[in-house]
């Protein structure tokens, strides 16, 4: 691995984890209480495991259809592109936690799909620049990636939405119970 | 500009007039501060009056405050040692409100033909994708360092909101 690419990894990958807590915060986040724990938690959660899904999932297809450079520059170059594209999450997600607590808007699908698809371009750019020559095939395959991962995250948290109303009442429910309360 | 950003920019910008680039964040701009006073004329907050005065702000928005920011960033550019000029910078990020410009236009439409209330869904959106370009321009004024081009993409897009936002307050 170059030197170069080792530096500000730790960094790296410190923003981008931020980068989809705040996503999960502001998409899980309850319009009429907007510090509810259950739902800061849960959002926390899945905007890493989002996030572990989405990087893994990028870097994986890149690395597939770029075997030669694979093969002659190491897996670290594709990674180090997808990391340093990932970087271009930030400014959405600055945007998103202002919408969300500042305007109290419930719209942060727009503003996660608009930074998954800067990611995309970003990264087949940073690829081309290390390579040394822009592909349109890098291109195409990173847009389609956040293509999709933006419609699966838009999709799973019209669903998932529900999730943490459901633990804070069965947590509720649980501490009434061994505090000597009755269900009935 | 998705294939080679650096080399499309550089010829681009050269054979783009500079007033061109202030006419689409001037355009963008109006069309995004229109479509805002439609959405409060059609729940009877604001009267006409307010809708027409909207889309002059919106154009001195475009070519008064970007053009700022754009100076603002030239200086920060000049002090990390840039060697790109001032109409290249300004010029740079007033085309990088082209996208918003055709969402803008856009939401104009359904705004009047269908009367949807388009200021966040079409003129936020558009400011959203605006931020790509914004950084892959500032980017390729420093030699591709994202130390800079994402921090200053950041606040930009954070004012651009945020005085949005003071607009939509009047």
């Amino acid at each position: 691995m170059e030197e170069y690419m080792l530096k500000g990894k730790a960094w790296r990958s410190l923003l981008r984890r931020l980068c989809f807590i705040a996503f999960g915060i502001a998409a899980f986040s309850k319009p009429l209480d907007r510090l509810n724990l259950y739902n800061i938690g849960f959002g926390i959660v899945i905007g890493l495991f989002f996030g572990f899904l989405f990087k893994k999932f990028l870097r994986g297809l890149l690395s597939l259809i770029n075997k030669t450079l694979r093969k002659e520059k190491g897996k670290e170059t594709i990674y180090y592109a997808v990391e340093i594209g990932m970087l271009f999450l930030i400014p959405f997600a600055v945007m998103v936690l202002i919408a969300t607590y500042y305007f109290k808007w419930s719209m942060s699908g727009g503003f996660i799909a608009a930074g998954i698809m800067a990611v995309g371009t970003a990264s087949a750019l940073e690829l081309g620049k290390l390579t040394g020559r822009q592909e349109l095939k890098n291109t195409i395959i990173s847009s389609g990636v956040c293509f999709l991962f933006s419609l699966l995250w838009n999709l799973s948290t019209q669903i998932l939405v529900k999730v943490p109303g459901f633990i804070e009442g069965g947590i509720s429910l649980l501490s009434s119970v061994f505090k000597g309360g009755s269900i009935l | 500009m998705m294939v080679s950003p650096a080399s499309v920019l550089k010829s681009a910008m050269a054979k783009v007039p500079w007033v061109l680039s202030l006419v689409v964040s001037a355009m963008a701009f109006c069309l995004f501060f229109l479509q805002t006073a439609l959405d409060l004329y059609k729940t009877g907050q604001k009267g006409l009056t307010f809708v027409l005065l909207s889309a002059g702000a919106g154009i001195a928005y475009g070519l008064i405050v970007i053009p700022l920011l754009g100076v603002i960033i030239w200086l920060v550019l000049k002090l990390a040692k840039s060697a790109k000029d001032l109409k290249w910078v300004v010029s740079s990020l007033c085309l990088s409100y082209s996208g918003a410009m055709i969402y803008g236009l856009l939401g104009i439409l359904f705004s009047l033909v269908f009367a949807w209330k388009t200021s966040v869904a079409f003129g936020v959106t558009g400011v959203l994708w605006a931020i790509g370009p914004m950084i892959i321009a500032i980017r390729a004024t420093t030699d591709g360092k994202n130390m800079l081009s994402i921090p200053i993409a950041t606040v930009v897009s954070g004012i651009v909101l945020l005085s949005w936002s003071l607009f939509g307050q009047l």
